[in-house]
């Protein structure tokens, strides 16, 4: 068993195999030996992301290890299995918390999955729809827009 | 400063932050950013194909290990910016404490002369002075900042607790690049960059475009443009696609992270971020690369092209074999002619030693040409001196089609057999007898060779053993042509149609009916399927939906004996003695990189 601690000091005490998703933890426990009974600390990490990432750890930790190479298969936002949808189903301040969480913690496969998740958060929204939805001001001159839409316009003719 | 203090939004509160530093801290603050950057692999790759491909590789396993470090700094900034929570913490009892001095900061600096205040506010946040971001020391007048301030600062804490929250602007900008990327859709990404600043330059990213180019074209195809780099950096202006807009907004507004300030280096020459890419780079910009790429898409699909043809056999043109820009061709005039088809189409160099027709070449590039014609013989050339290294001498009745690989030549005939033969030495093998009329038309793959013959079979041999491995029937008329991919097998017949042939089962999966006279050669790859007939035209298929996309007509006005093509052009010959050139490829700055 694997102790560690949230940045409010909350313990949590997980399953090694749990543990060693996330590199981070991984790459200690190889630094500082199985025997250490010390809690890792985890500062950037609030209790309550904490828990919801031991959760996602949880879920997968029966997952075949990931491939090594991620440029052989291209990672499409549509590609997500139906308990991870789940999972990502959560309001918009956890859901970036638990990115940073993934992003901090290096674990891969959640990162991919909080990317996806706000993907497609994005597809097939209007710039100011996408604006509203995160808070997004608008810093560009009615000038640039222009520009930046004539740029963009053969994006459009497929 | 008073009428940019009133506006509230983040941007505005960036700018204005900057404004009140004064020009001296401000650049001051821009170069220790800068400084800290590390260049993101760009501008150490070599320039010739080899290295570039090694080099390619070496950059991505050096990004990994780079990127390894980048989380190990991310770690410890993740670990300042826990300290800048901390900090947030210690602002936030502040603000209890003085009321809203942090959104009051103009005032403070109109009150330059009010010392209390100021000291009262640096001794506040001295013990985490140098995790300060610039927003929060905005008291300070003019002038009065003199430690220099480091890139790490920026933290997104800090960001996301004194404006509203964006919350998308949160992500770590390696992080929002790696969510760019799983959007497969370069409509979704011109939308984004339409969203504010920040994401214009972070929907620009290469590797978000080059992961497009990828979930579109595949990895291959992805691989087989960067191995042509050279010829992109050397010949073409990269940078297109460099985003136009002069963004002079303060660093820290770009790049609110701290995180993303080592991973996207920006010239270190200049200050002011005036555009995403370094010129100086090598590295192509996968955004240019996917817009010329989807042009050729657009061509190839409306049927934009441009057709040349031209004339310099003396008689009908069997078969045509071209390769970047090298034609080669055989004709009824009995020569083998070699044209330079770059630009002023001209011919290079003809040879001949049969003593009939010439109506089926294929050569290598490198070593061998082998032709086979109507004088029952087939001869292996130096590709090189042009010399006749041997004649194969066996056929009893005209050569109709000759392959072959590294070490067999197989050939076909009227005499309804087929012969392997030693590509090295000419010796003679064996024979493959089977079919009940003449073998017109033969293809190899791997150790197999597919034949089609007028008595409308499809048979798969075995080269080595000669053994028969299967026959495929369904045509009711004699067959012209035939090519095997080594899974499927298509076929072309005077019953006018095209028929595609799974090789494991063995049974037509899909009979393509359009032309109006015996399918006399066709040429496929993973998109499209290509046909020429008696009818004249020349017709391209969709290769999954079996649709006509194309009928390439009035330009041959006599029958089409083959067809080639690339990922830009076709190339057809006649009886008219006519070649003809069609290519898709116009518009599209890369046409020679995705041929």
């Amino acid at each position: 068993m694997v102790k560690i601690t949230s940045s409010d000091n909350q313990e949590f005490t997980i399953a090694k195999e749990i543990a060693n998703q996330s590199v981070l933890i991984k790459n200690m426990l190889e630094d500082v030996g199985e025997a250490d009974d010390q809690p890792i600390p985890l500062p950037n990490v609030s209790g309550a992301i904490l828990q919801k990432v031991i959760e996602y750890a949880t879920m997968h930790k029966d997952d075949p290890p990931a491939a090594p190479e991620e440029e052989t298969r291209p990672k499409s936002s549509e590609d997500i299995e139906e308990r991870d949808k789940e999972f990502m189903n959560v309001d918009q301040g956890t859901l970036f918390e638990v990115i940073l969480a993934a992003n901090y913690l290096d674990m891969k496969n959640l990162l991919d999955l909080g990317c996806k998740t706000v993907a497609n958060m994005i597809k097939g929204k209007s710039v100011e729809e996408i604006r509203k939805t995160f808070n997004i001001v608008n810093d560009f001159t009615p000038e640039e827009e222009e520009q930046i839409r004539k740029e963009n316009e053969w994006c459009e003719d497929r | 400063m008073k009428s940019t203090s009133a506006r509230s939004s983040a941007g505005a509160r960036f700018r204005a932050s900057t404004d009140s530093k004064g020009p001296t801290t401000g650049a001051e603050s821009v170069e220790g950013a800068v400084g800290t950057r590390q260049m993101d692999g760009s501008g150490s790759k070599a320039a010739t194909v080899g290295g570039f491909f090694t080099d390619d590789s070496k950059g991505r396993a050096g990004k990994g290990a780079k990127g390894a470090k980048d989380r190990e700094r991310g770690k410890d900034r993740a670990k300042e910016r826990g300290k800048d929570k901390d900090k947030d913490k210690d602002k936030d009892r502040r603000k209890d404490r003085d009321g809203d001095w942090h959104w009051d900061w103009d005032d403070d600096n109109d009150d330059d002369e009010a010392p209390d205040t100021e000291t009262d506010v640096d001794g506040s946040f001295s013990a985490t002075d140098s995790a300060f971001g610039p927003d929060e020391e905005t008291p300070t007048p003019p002038g009065r900042r003199t430690p220099p301030i480091s890139s790490s600062r920026w933290s997104t804490d800090t960001h996301a607790n004194t404006h509203p929250t964006d919350t998308l602007g949160l992500l770590p900008s390696e992080v929002a690049v790696q969510m760019l990327a799983c959007i497969s859709d370069p409509k979704t990404l011109a939308i984004v960059s339409q969203l504010s600043r920040r994401w214009y330059l972070l929907a620009a990213d290469n590797l978000v475009w080059r992961s497009l180019f990828v979930s579109k074209w595949g990895v291959a195809a992805a691989i087989s443009v960067a191995k042509r780099q050279p010829a992109l950096t050397e010949n073409l202006p990269l940078r297109l696609q460099s985003p136009k807009i002069h963004l002079d907004l303060p660093v820290q507004y770009l790049f609110p992270d701290p995180t993303y300030s080592h991973n996207y280096n920006r010239p270190s020459s200049s200050p002011s971020i005036i555009a995403l890419d370094n010129n100086n780079s090598t590295e192509v910009s996968w955004k240019f690369i996917y817009k010329q790429r989807l042009i050729l898409h657009n061509n190839w699909k409306s049927a934009n092209y441009q057709a040349t043809a031209f004339t310099g056999h003396a008689d009908a043109v069997y078969c045509v074999q071209f390769q970047g820009n090298l034609l080669t061709s055989g004709s009824r005039d009995r020569t083998l002619k070699f044209w330079d088809i770059n630009k002023k189409i001209h011919c290079i160099g003809s040879i001949s030693g049969h003593d009939g027709s010439v109506l089926c070449m294929q050569h290598d590039a490198s070593k061998y040409i082998v032709t086979g014609s109507s004088d029952s013989t087939a001869i292996i050339w130096s590709y090189t001196t042009g010399k006749i290294l041997h004649r194969l001498i066996g056929h009893t009745l005209p050569v109709l089609d000759v392959r072959f690989n590294s070490t067999h030549v197989v050939t076909c005939s009227k005499d309804c057999t087929i012969r392997v033969w030693n590509v090295a030495n000419g010796a003679f093998l064996h024979a493959m007898d089977g079919h009940q009329a003449a073998v017109n038309a033969i293809h190899i793959h791997g150790d197999y060779v597919a034949s089609a013959s007028g008595d409308c079979m499809v048979k798969l041999w075995n080269i080595k053993t000669g053994a028969l491995v299967k026959t495929f029937l369904g045509h009711t008329r004699g067959l012209a042509c035939v090519q095997f991919d080594g899974q499927k097998i298509i076929s072309g017949s005077n019953d006018f149609t095209l028929k595609i042939w799974d090789v494991y089962t063995g049974l037509c999966e899909r009979t393509l009916e359009g032309h109006s006279n015996l399918v006399r050669t066709i040429c496929f790859d993973e998109e499209r399927i290509v046909s020429g007939s008696y009818d004249n035209t020349i017709k391209i298929w969709d290769r999954r939906t079996g649709e006509i996309l194309h009928t390439l007509e009035g330009v041959h006005n006599s029958w089409v004996f083959h067809v080639q093509m690339d990922g830009t052009r076709i190339v057809s010959a006649a009886q008219d003695k006519r070649i003809v050139i069609w290519d898709f490829g116009i518009g599209c700055a890369l046409a020679k990189e995705f041929s």
